[in-house]
């Protein structure tokens, strides 16, 4: 079984596709993804965390929820549910916000699909995201790696798409 | 204003400019014959490119020539392996729940 990350970029479509493959069965694999209690586990890359401040896994509701960094550095994310599919697939968008959960429609929104097939060891992950426009693509490049690793891991997506020419 | 290479192609003229004379080094009138836009504009790209450190200028008699600085193209690879890793710890962190998860239910 490959369990490598796989990072593959298509700047024309400005989006990104993330693949992995887990040693579990699919319908764990969804339930790591889709409840906060398991999300708070994994979610935040050391030696940040992540911590579920609210969650309402339906088309509509929303994943509010804080990264801390370890010098105890806080940085708001809200996940947008906009389809869900159990256990094959849930479409996302992911926005910048306040503690609140108040979106700041300043900073770029990113969208995301989420795909979970099941093969002879395991379950595959495909992430995708992609950003709106050129404009938000730019305007997330201008921010920065510091800002954007801070700010919300997922907009680093943004920075990738680029990259290669 | 951000000068650097991720300001370099996050415009798609500049990215294309970068793909042209990553093939051979080209004058700015040979550059513009690729464009619909006008010289100035692929000027103003080219002064963009030169202050991100991505192109560099080669003087040839009274012409200019637009030469890639390939070695700044690999801050972007080392951009995208930063990237990589981040989602490498968070799905190793996860490999390990999973395995929890698995133990609870058996």
């Amino acid at each position: 079984m490959n369990t490598t990350t796989q990072v593959v970029k298509d700047f024309k479509a400005k989006s990104i596709l993330i693949t992995r493959e887990f040693n579990a069965p699919i319908d764990l694999v969804w339930r790591s993804f889709t409840e906060s209690e398991i999300l708070d586990q994994w979610w935040g890359p050391a030696p940040w965390r992540a911590e579920t401040i609210s969650q309402d896994f339906s088309v509509g509701g929303y994943w509010l929820y804080v990264m801390i960094g370890p010098e105890n550095e806080k940085h708001f994310g809200r996940m947008n549910y906009l389809a869900i599919n159990k256990p094959n697939s849930f479409e996302l968008e992911d926005v910048f916000c306040d503690e609140n959960g108040v979106p700041n429609r300043e900073l770029p929104v990113s969208s995301g699909s989420n795909h979970f097939t099941t093969t002879p060891t395991g379950t595959r992950v495909e992430f995708k995201m992609s950003y709106a426009t050129e404009e938000q693509l730019q305007q997330i490049v201008e921010m920065g790696f510091e800002e954007g690793i801070t700010a919300c891991l997922e907009q680093l997506n943004a920075l990738i798409i680029n990259s290669k020419i | 204003m951000r000068r650097d290479v991720f300001q370099a192609i996050a415009d798609p003229t500049r990215r294309a400019i970068i793909t042209l004379i990553a093939l051979q080094a080209m004058t700015p009138n040979a550059l513009a014959e690729h464009f619909d836009t006008t010289r100035q504009a692929v000027s103003k790209h080219l002064r963009i490119l030169t202050e991100c450190e991505l192109v560099k200028q080669n003087f040839q008699g009274r012409e200019i020539y637009y030469v890639l600085e390939a070695e700044k193209m690999k801050e972007v690879d080392k951009w995208l392996e930063q990237f990589r890793k981040i989602w490498e710890t968070k799905f190793n962190q996860l490999d390990d729940v999973l395995t929890k998860l698995k133990n609870q239910k058996s």
